[in-house]
């Protein structure tokens, strides 16, 4: 599939000029991200490369359609960082499902896992504001004291209701997808 | 697949870590051999960290979706990317290189190693936003020329580089700064090198007033590196968190795209703006 978009057609032409005007222009961001999580520029520089191949495949073999490259661009590294710091958590604490896997093997499945991601921030943002924000509290781990307080509910009873509510309807959402995996 | 109230509540504890140790151990147990569960709690954590945007949970289960993965890694293996790959390398490492001195690449290897792990040792101590983190993750003292295979008669100066390499300052400055104080007494032109490595060894130690007037004499010297002395100065005030006489001495830099670390001095402004 043939993309429209000007950084994706330099990316798969190996256009450099335009490339590097990729470098330019949206590296510091990835950088700022990686700097501000527990990282250094060099690591920055790699999520940076990886995600850019990342886009690539999603648009070459996953149909991947992108309105806005940079913000995908974003997207992708940082969710690539997320993973990257998670896995070095399980190391740390020698975490046996840590399973050994080969880097192609470990690239494929962060695209397929990604793909979950987006999945599951898409029908998140279907949801009414009001369970997007009491799902909000409770998954950052605020209790349900305070999330009676915050929103106004009359008992911790009626919010953990609202809680189990909205969950199962958004678990629905993305269970009935095609793309759910 | 519904589950009752009671496992519901389960898995809620499970993901909020709110189960005692003994009890996490039994319900990881009951997962090993209870795939319907399993996949349960894979969307409830998974979802946990879409909705949070923090965290990472690897939901793909690797041996029902071997197709696509094998799919995936064909093609990252194959020529057509790898083509792709190579030309990403070549401008990464073109951009990148613009960002470091390439001229003093050919350092040897005992300094980068011992640097790079005295910076990981130091850079553990400071919390990530705050300048002192940027200050190290942008000082490059680690590019610092090895005065080590000077003649004889500068033994002392690869003696110097050691106790800078072991973070003994106080045995480093007296050596560098004699160095200098002789080559002033005899109208000599000063060394850049022998000059970066005294200022990066008062920074180090904390003494930024004469770090400062070390770095001063840099631009003093016409030397080719004249705009060192920006980059540098820069690093003492970032250390010292002084972000905005940082940001002007960054911004004499990147008025020339000649200038010393001019690609790095953009990015480094980027991230104090």
């Amino acid at each position: 599939m043939q993309s429209e978009d000007p950084f994706i057609k330099a990316l798969l032409q190996g256009d450099e000029i335009v490339i590097e005007e990729i470098y330019n222009r949206f590296f510091t961001k990835t950088l700022r991200f990686v700097l501000q999580n527990k990282g250094t520029h060099d690591e920055a520089k790699d999520i940076f490369q990886e995600a850019l191949l990342a886009i690539i495949v999603a648009v070459q073999k996953r149909n991947l359609n992108i309105n806005s490259f940079e913000a995908y661009l974003m997207t992708v590294s940082k969710n690539m960082w997320r993973r990257e710091l998670e896995k070095k958590k399980k190391r740390v604490i020698k975490d046996g499902s840590a399973t050994l896997i080969d880097n192609d093997n470990d690239f494929a499945l962060f695209i397929l896992e990604q793909e979950q991601m987006q999945l599951y921030r898409e029908m998140f943002h279907k949801l009414s504001d009001n369970c997007k924000e009491v799902l909000s509290l409770f998954f950052n781990n605020v209790s349900y004291e305070s999330i009676v307080r915050e929103l106004g509910y009359a008992n911790i009873n009626t919010a953990r209701q609202r809680i189990f509510k909205c969950k199962s309807k958004l678990i629905k959402l993305i269970k009935s997808d095609i793309r759910f995996k | 697949m519904e589950f009752d109230n009671d496992t519901y509540i389960l898995i809620e504890d499970y993901i909020t870590a709110k189960l005692s140790e003994t009890d996490r151990k039994a319900f990881e147990l009951r997962l090993q051999s209870d795939e319907q569960l399993k996949k349960e709690v894979d969307i409830h954590l998974t979802l946990k960290h879409a909705v949070t945007e923090q965290g990472w949970h690897s939901s793909i289960d690797y041996q029902k979706n071997h197709q696509e993965i094998k799919e995936l890694s064909a093609y990252r293996r194959s020529d057509e990317f790898t083509a792709i790959q190579n030309k990403l390398q070549k401008v990464s490492s073109q951009y990148f290189d613009n960002t470091t001195p390439s001229r003093h690449k050919k350092r040897n290897y005992y300094l980068i190693s011992a640097v790079a792990i005295l910076l990981i040792l130091v850079s553990i101590q400071f919390l990530p936003t705050s300048s002192n983190s940027l200050y190290n993750d942008y000082n490059d003292w680690k590019n610092l020329p090895s005065l080590t295979t000077q003649s004889d008669t500068e033994k002392l100066l690869s003696q110097g580089e050691q106790y800078f390499l072991n973070q003994e300052y106080e045995l480093a400055i007296p050596i560098f700064s004699e160095y200098i104080q002789k080559q002033q007494q005899s109208n000599q032109s000063l060394h850049p090198y022998v000059l970066s490595y005294l200022g990066a060894a008062y920074t180090e130690s904390g003494n930024y007033t004469k770090a400062l007037a070390t770095f001063k004499l840099l631009q003093n010297e016409n030397a080719i590196d004249a705009s060192r002395k920006y980059w540098y100065t820069a690093m003492v005030y970032l250390k010292q968190g002084d972000k905005e006489k940082a940001k002007q001495e960054l911004q004499f830099l990147i008025k020339d795209q000649e200038h010393f670390n001019y690609q790095k001095a953009k990015e480094l402004l980027e991230l104090l703006d």
